[in-house]
């Protein structure tokens, strides 16, 4: 029997513009992927400089013992639609692929500003009477089904009731001197934790406990 | 989560890089698909007709046969009654041209064989009685067989009756298929002749001994049967036969699963031109590829499967938990919800699509218009359809379920 062809050409050839498109297809994920990264570096900057400001409000007003707690209100709800607009971008680009190898220091600064500014909520809080309730919710990105339930839930809430929660998603991984102080002030140690209202709740949450635990 | 995006992207590259090639293969060979070569002295043929029960299409093929443009004193018309019980016998005897030999029960293959006994033309054509030929089919496609390598030439199947969502998928099917047999002829890889039509040499079936009647699908053991000894299998792209198909999608499922079932069967029988670079392109590229192929078909439908059970049972207990209250996904198209890595991957999409608009293009050369809604709902239904068949095929070898006709 003759010896029959193999025609290595074409599957080199193939394999070269199959290694190009590829390439470009990768590319342009990388290039998607920084616009994003780009998008939530600007918005972090956006959401620092409200705080920034809110800092110096709150300063003020202790300082001076002005009581603006209306315009504080609006000003402090405003920034925290900013903040939730900016976790809900940090949370999808978290999950990809593909990501700015710089982006774990982006994630560590918008963990800290979560943190001040739901310090600023406690302050607002403490000075203004204000009865919003604030919970502060400890996840995990892997291995924690629980947490996408928890997740869910606490969204489903916060769009019930927009006005009347404040929810800071803070990973319970991340290794920040800040966020360290706070677990350990409250002993965090699983996933998914609540602190609502400064009392620790650990382990999934229902909406019917939730509503109890809250004040609606 | 990783470990899958991981499997989805080597799968994705192996899916371009297939795509990639037959559209390299087309390309570089666009020019001459079409061109077949001419025979001045036109051989000696006997159109062979095996029939098991055909009173509703055999008048049909036979006149059909009756109306090729070949010379009468080359073409010879012979029917394998293959123990008919219903007016076959009858509707044969009709025509006087037609030699009518009357057998027992045996199959389809065992009715070849038969009728291979009593030929003595130069080729032979199988014609299922459920089909019927083109007039200018046979002169186009003899001429291949001036090369004394080849030893059989298939043809250009369409379907024909459309009256089902299951025959308007399978027409797109064909359709696609038209294209790929030239392009896996171009590579020496033909693995099916088709019986609709398919032209075999007769002594090089009479020497390798006829067709398999043990097997599920005697023409795909014939064909790998030739290549494996050697022989070539070449393709008229518009020698153009028509076909009945399934019309319901059971009887699709279980002529399905003869079919795939018969390809499990054949590759296992042949498994010695896996990776032989002796065997060309068929043992390098072809057998390497199908396996692959079936492998990640197979495995992307078993994710989805697991996928889809995964999130409903999830979403239930999500759903649950706040009291079954209705939810509105908020479907917003901002760049976030893009995953840029699935993004990246939709080139293997762009790729496959390009190739079954290569297939559809010049499959569909005469009828391509008018049939849009065929395509919609072959690219919907098809890739799922086509991975379930795959999976049962394979689950029903795993437990050694009976094969049957």
């Amino acid at each position: 029997m003759v010896k029959r062809k193999v025609n290595w050409r074409i599957y080199i050839t193939a394999a070269f513009i199959t290694l190009v498109v590829f390439s470009l297809g990768v590319g342009l994920g990388f290039y998607i992927s920084n616009e994003k990264y780009d998008i939530i570096r600007y918005d972090l900057e956006n959401l620092q400089l409200k705080q920034k400001d809110i800092e110096l409000e709150l300063l003020l007003i202790s300082s001076i013992g002005e009581q603006s707690c209306d315009t504080l209100k609006y000003e402090i709800e405003k920034t925290a639609s900013l903040s939730s607009e900016l976790g809900e971008k940090v949370s999808y680009y978290d999950k990809e692929m593909i990501k700015n190898p710089e982006f774990y220091i982006l994630k560590k600064q918008y963990i800290m500003t979560l943190i001040e500014f739901w310090n600023y909520w406690e302050l607002f809080k403490k000075n203004c009477n204000s009865s919003v309730n604030t919970v502060l919710y400890f996840y995990a990105i892997n291995n924690c089904n629980d947490c996408q339930a928890q997740g869910f839930v606490l969204s489903f809430l916060k769009d019930e009731y927009p006005e009347k929660i404040m929810i800071f998603a803070l990973d319970k991984d991340e290794d920040l001197y800040s966020l360290n102080l706070v677990k350990n002030v409250y002993n965090v140690t699983k996933v998914p934790t609540l602190i609502i209202n400064n009392e620790k709740h650990e382990g999934l949450k229902d909406i019917n406990v939730l509503k109890e635990l809250l004040i609606l | 989560m990783q470990i899958m995006d991981g499997i989805f992207v080597v799968f994705n590259l192996i899916a371009i890089y297939l795509s990639v090639i037959w559209i390299v293969i087309y390309l570089s060979n666009k020019n001459n698909i079409f061109k077949n070569p001419f025979s001045k002295k036109l051989p000696s043929v006997t159109i062979l007709v095996p029939a098991f029960n055909e009173e509703k299409n055999i008048e049909k093929c036979l006149k059909s046969i009756k109306n090729l443009d070949y010379p009468k004193n080359k073409l010879k018309i012979m029917v394998v009654n293959d123990g008919s019980t219903d007016k076959t016998v009858k509707i044969v005897k009709k025509f006087k041209e037609v030699k009518l030999i009357n057998k027992k029960r045996g199959g389809k293959a065992s009715a070849l064989n038969y009728g291979l006994k009593f030929i003595n033309t130069d080729l032979i054509v199988c014609m299922d009685a459920d089909s019927f030929a083109t007039r200018n089919y046979l002169k186009k496609a003899v001429g291949y067989f001036k090369d004394t390598k080849v030893a059989a030439v298939s043809t250009a199947v369409k379907v024909k009756k459309l009256s089902t969502i299951s025959s308007k998928i399978q027409w797109v099917e064909y359709l696609i298929s038209i294209v790929f047999r030239k392009l896996f002829a171009i590579l020496d890889c033909q693995f099916v002749v088709p019986g609709a039509g398919g032209i075999y040499r007769a002594a090089t079936i009479k020497k390798v001994g006829g067709f398999d009647s043990k097997s599920l699908t005697e023409d795909m053991e014939m064909a790998l049967k030739l290549q494996s000894k050697g022989y070539r299998i070449e393709n008229c792209l518009d020698g153009y036969v028509y076909t009945e198909c399934p019309k319901s999608f059971k009887d699709l499922f279980k002529q399905r699963m003869r079919w795939y079932r018969g390809y499990l069967e054949n590759f296992k029988k042949y498994s010695n031109l896996f990776l032989n670079s002796k065997y060309g392109n068929f043992g390098v590229f072809f057998m390497p590829m199908t396996i692959l192929w079936i492998f990640i078909v197979v495995t992307m439908l078993l994710i989805q499967i697991g996928t889809i059970i995964y999130d409903s049972i999830n979403g239930l207990i999500f759903w649950s938990l706040i009291n079954y209250a209705i939810v509105w996904p908020n479907i917003s198209l901002d760049l976030f919800t893009i995953d840029s890595l699935t993004l990246a991957m939709y080139i293997s999409l762009i790729t496959g699509l390009f190739l079954s608009w290569i297939g559809i293009k010049t499959g569909g050369i005469h009828n391509i218009k008018g049939r849009k809604f065929f395509y919609i709902i072959y690219f919907l239904i098809y890739p799922v359809l086509f991975s379930f068949f795959w999976l049962s095929a394979i689950i029903l070898d795993l437990l050694r379920v009976k094969k049957r006709w």
